[in-house]
């Protein structure tokens, strides 16, 4: 197996991608409630601001009693554990925090009857202003090193041949758990949403609020669920980009805002199928890397290059609404609050 | 109090009283009602100076879904009566109106204006003197008491003097197609064709605007320049406000502030206020108290006498027989009959309501 | 037919909520000062909890950070106008139910053409020629940058939240290429250039202060007195009522927004060649979103506007000052604050537009007498004489 350029540009677009399925999945689930949120961006942000509080949480307590040597991973015991307890932390954190913004947003929006893409603008301004706040607090030069092993334990994989398989092996495995759980969540989300009684309720309240209120179903309710789980699952791909991505490390929120905007346009794009999310997740992070990678490229070239998924994206805008066939369609209600008063 | 055994009557959210049924007649409930002994009837003249204003003919619609909504629909609606359009909800009164006023592009059929003007005096703004002697040579011109006008042998003087003194008159066909042509071009055409829609606040008026900015809807174009004239605008809001006693803080208030029955009469108002050849309304009570109800059926009544055609859409089948001349009855987007109000009754048309075959038909096989 | 029917026990909801009808202006202006002030207090919390900031000199630095020096005085007017100049342009947009998102991209293109005939023309011809070419052609830029979008919203209702925000990324994009293309080694900048500037009064705001203050009044002339302005509040407010009386829906969205991005385009020449000399990236420091909030705060009347355009770029040059007085090495509070202040407002909204009832005991009632109740005590009914215990009900049933 040659070093082909196309091999290096997939594994970093599959890295991409899994950032991309998280947001898109949590999104899709946002805006088939009928809710458009335009704080995805800043929610993934808070996620991976949670994700990085709870990485270290993990190193200042578990990993002092339960190290894990990352550069010679063995699989004892006490590193299952520990790489477990890793797990679980982060976990609960990104949940906690994503969850929460999920919430808030729900809360603005359902019970405050606030207008939604004005929620979602501020509650972007706010998402990343708070990850960088967050990640200026707690990313001390005492603790920058321990991001970085997180990260590695975090981006583990299972071993494979270096000789035999190479790249192919990197591309299959090199990414860590997190993509395995990611494409298991992107089948989870469309067979609860396509085959299950909830699902079709939230269906039913992104469609029309009236009727399903009608029919009995409580939409306050649904919206709530709907919303704060699908931010939930957004802030993980925040999470995945900081701890896994980039390795640990941060600069500034506006690399993520601006992929956080891709997922927005990445939901259009993948007509609201948690399926089609997945190849087209893939296809946007092969996209977005393509231009660092392709050989001997110039750079007027490259900048160029950067701005082909934004006009893909562009052209599938223009094309889903001038088929304006109905499973291409947004759902009915998407960015509409529901008001049972004024029924 | 056809079917009821006792009735319980509510006013303002307010608990009123129950009565017997067999012990109560319409005044009395109305009186409980409205809260003050009030006359209410329609006073329903006879047509007069009738001439067929808007024929339309052979006009068919269908909707998204590719129904036909408006099936072969013919009538003639004619100045200085009543036409009433019965039918269950749904078979199509709406999308007609709808359609007439311009606002379905796309459907089939002709809706043909006719307004014959008669013994309109020429005028040197419109035509040069050339003009007038040519047409005055082909007899378009004739005087006051019909004999044809020649110019033959007259001085240039005395001719410009016959025009001026509006003693030379001519006779003009108004007659226009409305196919396909939406409501600003049905304007711009001088076809006075109002439409008190269905929807109020959603299409008739806008909601959050006051009403003086509502009364410009249709006029706003006047004038030169991109400045907008509310003086025109801010009088005909102060006369309705008078005339029709809308309750308003001013009428500076966002319409949607105003109660069902007000923001009727302003809509009402509006679109009597430049005196239509053509008034149509789409339920234009529902939903109102009964005093605003019958305040708007004489205003439609006085259009009627004005010499407007008025085509009326109602629920209440009571109403549509004691307001309307002609009433017809639709049923599936078809038109099953057109009948005399005065002699027709409540069961015929309920009958027409309820059948799409044709009354001859139902007839035989009767 | 039984004469006593039991009523089963219905759980009865605690909150109720109501639209209100009407409110008088002090009282929504004091709910939404008040939540203003509740937010700036949690802000100085939190940065009193983690950096230890003495909440007092805070407020002080703040005020200092906009009106300490003549300079600061000069920047903060020219910041607040400037971020009124975008509210302007977006304000005809958003009357219009029409999201542009893309105020950033439409100052990045007229900023980009500004500095490509500044570089290009600038030192060859006279400034004076320069700018006259230069400033339509910004306003050309914008209005097309803004005019793809409207086009596909009006004939295909293409979603105009995600197009306008992806042609900000391709203009961000165009810019980088530009400047690889230009400048290729080095630091990927570009120099400030020294020709074409627009001209400068006193100082470099005041001629931007005054453009900026007659662009206001224009703007308030469009929207409450022209015939343009009647038909975009018509078509954003009722859709079918302009459909009803015969506007073109189509041909007012795109003539609106077309002027919404000329607007952005002569902002993003202003930027260019008044303020930064050059083009970047980041050229108009994402107001393309700040003037959003500013001019829903707001609600898109232009003379508010500029209000909360002022308070915007307050708090922000405030906070950043504080942030540098305590030595925080944390850029993002300014951004913090802003985002917990425009979340207090938001929220404020709600009870501005809707009445909370809470339901006690099967009556509802404002939380006010809610309150109230708590503290009173329970009367004793008194027994009255039965007669005057009649007239008693009598009055109640009426």
């Amino acid at each position: 197996m040659g070093n082909s350029w196309v091999l290096v540009a997939l594994i970093d677009a599959i890295s991409l991608a899994v950032i991309f399925l998280f947001g898109c999945i949590g999104e899709t689930i946002n805006e088939k409630a009928g809710n458009l949120n335009l704080g995805i961006p800043g929610v993934m942000c808070i996620g991976a601001a949670g994700g990085a509080v709870g990485a270290l949480v993990y190193m200042k307590t578990i990993y002092q009693a339960l190290p894990i040597n990352i550069d010679e991973i063995s699989f004892s015991f006490g590193n299952l554990v520990s790489y477990l307890l890793l797990m679980l932390f982060v976990i609960i954190f990104v949940a906690v925090f994503a969850g929460l913004s999920g919430l808030l947003f729900s809360f603005l929006t359902t019970s405050l009857k606030a207008n939604q893409n004005v929620t979602g603008l501020a509650l972007t301004t706010f998402g990343a202003g708070f990850a960088d706040f967050i990640m200026g607090l707690i990313r001390t030069t005492e603790n920058k090193p321990l991001f970085t092993v997180a990260s590695k334990i975090i981006r583990f994989h299972l071993p494979y041949d270096e000789v035999a398989f190479g790249q192919t092996g990197t591309l299959l495995l090199g990414n860590g758990l997190f993509v395995y759980i990611c494409f298991a969540l992107a089948v989870v989300a469309f067979f609860v949403l396509n085959r299950t009684r909830i699902g079709l309720s939230i269906r039913a309240i992104g469609e029309n609020p009236a009727t399903a209120d009608a029919a009995g179903i409580n939409t306050d309710k649904y919206k709530y669920i709907a919303t704060t789980i699908g931010c939930t699952i957004a802030g993980f791909g925040g999470f995945f980009y900081t701890m896994s991505h980039v390795g640990g490390t941060w600069e500034n929120s506006a690399t993520l805002q601006g992929l956080g905007w891709m997922v927005l346009a990445l939901v259009i794009f993948t007509v609201w199928n948690p399926l089609l999310a997945i190849i087209g997740s893939i296809a946007f992070g092969f996209l977005l890397t393509l231009p660092y990678t392709i050989p001997g490229i110039g750079f007027v070239e490259m900048e160029l290059l950067k701005i082909v998924p934004y006009v893909i994206t562009i052209l599938v805008l223009i094309f889903t609404s001038i088929i304006g066939k109905k499973n291409v369609l947004p759902p009915g209600s998407l960015g509409v609050n529901y008001f049972r008063e004024e029924r | 109090m056809e079917i009821s055994d006792r009735v319980a009557i509510l006013r303002k959210g307010q608990y009123i009283a129950t009565v017997k049924t067999s012990e109560t007649n319409e005044n009395k409930l109305t009186e409980m009602m409205v809260g003050k002994k009030t006359t209410l009837n329609i006073d329903r003249t006879e047509p007069v100076n009738v001439q067929d204003r808007l024929l339309v003919e052979h006009l068919n619609l269908r909707n998204i879904d590719g129904t036909k909504v408006v099936n072969d629909v013919s009538f003639i609606a004619r100045s200085g009566e009543i036409l009433g359009i019965a039918g269950i909800a749904g078979s199509g009164q709406r999308e007609l109106l709808e359609a007439i006023a311009g606002l379905k592009p796309g459907y089939k059929g002709d809706v043909i204006f006719n307004r014959p003007k008669k013994n309109l005096p020429v005028s040197f703004f419109h035509k040069t003197f050339r003009e007038v002697v040519t047409m005055a040579k082909n007899g378009a011109f004739h005087y006051e008491d019909g004999t044809p006008v020649s110019f033959a042998g007259m001085s240039i003087k005395k001719i410009k003097e016959l025009v001026n003194t509006e003693k030379v008159l001519f006779n003009e066909d108004e007659v226009y197609n409305l196919k396909n042509l939406n409501p600003r071009k049905i304007r711009e055409l001088g076809v006075r064709l109002s439409f008190v829609p269905e929807d109020r606040l959603g299409m008739g008026l806008v909601g959050n605007m006051d009403l003086v900015d509502n009364m410009m809807l249709r006029s706003y174009r006047k004038g030169k320049g991109s400045k907008l004239n509310r003086k025109k605008p801010e009088a005909l809001a102060d006369e309705i406000v008078k005339e029709l006693d809308v309750v308003t803080p001013s009428i500076h208030t966002p319409v949607r502030k105003l109660s069902g029955g007000n923001v009727q009469k302003v809509l009402v108002g509006r679109e009597i206020a430049s005196s239509p050849k053509v008034l149509m309304a789409a339920y234009p009570v529902r939903g109102l108290d009964i005093n605003s109800s019958y305040l708007i059926y004489n205003l439609l009544n006085k259009e009627k006498e004005e010499g407007s055609a008025v085509i009326f859409v109602g629920e209440d089948l009571d109403v549509l027989l004691a307001l309307c001349d002609r009433i017809l009855v639709m049923c599936q987007g078809q038109v099953t009959g057109i009948v005399d109000a005065r002699t027709t009754t409540k069961e015929e048309v309920g009958l027409l309501m309820t059948s799409t075959e044709k009354e001859e038909e139902v007839k035989e096989n009767a | 037919m039984p004469e006593k029917m039991t009523a089963k026990k219905e759980k009865s909801k605690l909150f109720h909520v109501e639209k209100r009808f009407d409110m008088p202006l002090w009282q929504s202006i004091l709910i939404r000062f008040g939540f203003i002030i509740v937010a700036l207090f949690i802000g100085l919390l939190i940065l009193t909890i983690s950096y230890g900031v003495n909440p007092f000199d805070a407020i002080g630095s703040m005020f200092v950070g906009s009106f300490g020096t003549e300079k600061r005085i000069w920047d903060f007017l020219r910041d607040g106008v400037l971020l009124l100049g975008v509210g302007l342009a977006l304000i005809p947009s958003f009357k219009m139910k029409f999201w542009n998102l893309g105020g950033n991209g439409q100052i990045i293109i007229g900023a980009l053409v500004s500095v490509i005939l500044m570089i290009n023309l600038g030192g060859k011809y006279p400034d004076a020629v320069v700018l006259l070419i230069m400033i339509p052609s910004a306003i050309l830029a914008g209005a097309v940058w803004a005019a793809i979008p409207a086009i596909f919203k009006a004939l295909f209702n293409t979603n105009e939240s995600l197009f306008t925000l992806m042609m900000n990324y391709v203009s961000v994009g165009l810019v980088n290429a530009f400047i690889m293309a230009k400048y290729p080694i080095g630091s990927h900048v570009i120099p400030r250039i020294d020709d074409a500037h627009f001209p400068s009064l006193y100082n470099g705001s005041l001629l931007i202060i005054i453009i900026i203050a007659v662009l206001l009044g224009g703007m308030v002339y469009y929207l409450k007195f022209s015939k343009h302005g009647y038909e975009l509040s018509v078509v954003g407010e009722s859709m079918n009522t302009a459909r009803y009386v015969g506007i073109n829906v189509k041909k007012v969205i795109i003539r609106t927004i077309i002027v919404s991005g000329a607007l952005c385009g002569f902002i993003g020449c202003l930027l260019a060649s008044g303020v930064d000399f050059t083009v970047t990236p980041e050229t108009g420091n994402n107001m393309g979103f700040t003037a959003i909030m500013a001019v829903w705060l707001a609600k898109f009347n232009p003379i508010i506007a500029a209000g909360t355009s002022f308070f915007i770029v307050f708090i922000t040059r405030g906070m950043t000052k504080v942030q540098s007085d305590n030595n925080i090495m944390n850029d993002a509070t300014p951004n913090l604050i802003i985002g917990l202040i425009y979340f207090f407002i938001i929220g404020c909204e709600f009870f501005v537009e809707y009445k909370l009832l809470i339901n006690k005991g099967g009556k509802e009632m404002k939380i006010t007498e809610f309150i109230k109740s708590l503290f009173t005590s329970k009367v004793e009914k008194v027994k009255l004489p039965p007669e005057a215990e009649a007239a008693v009900e009598e009055e109640e049933v009426k």
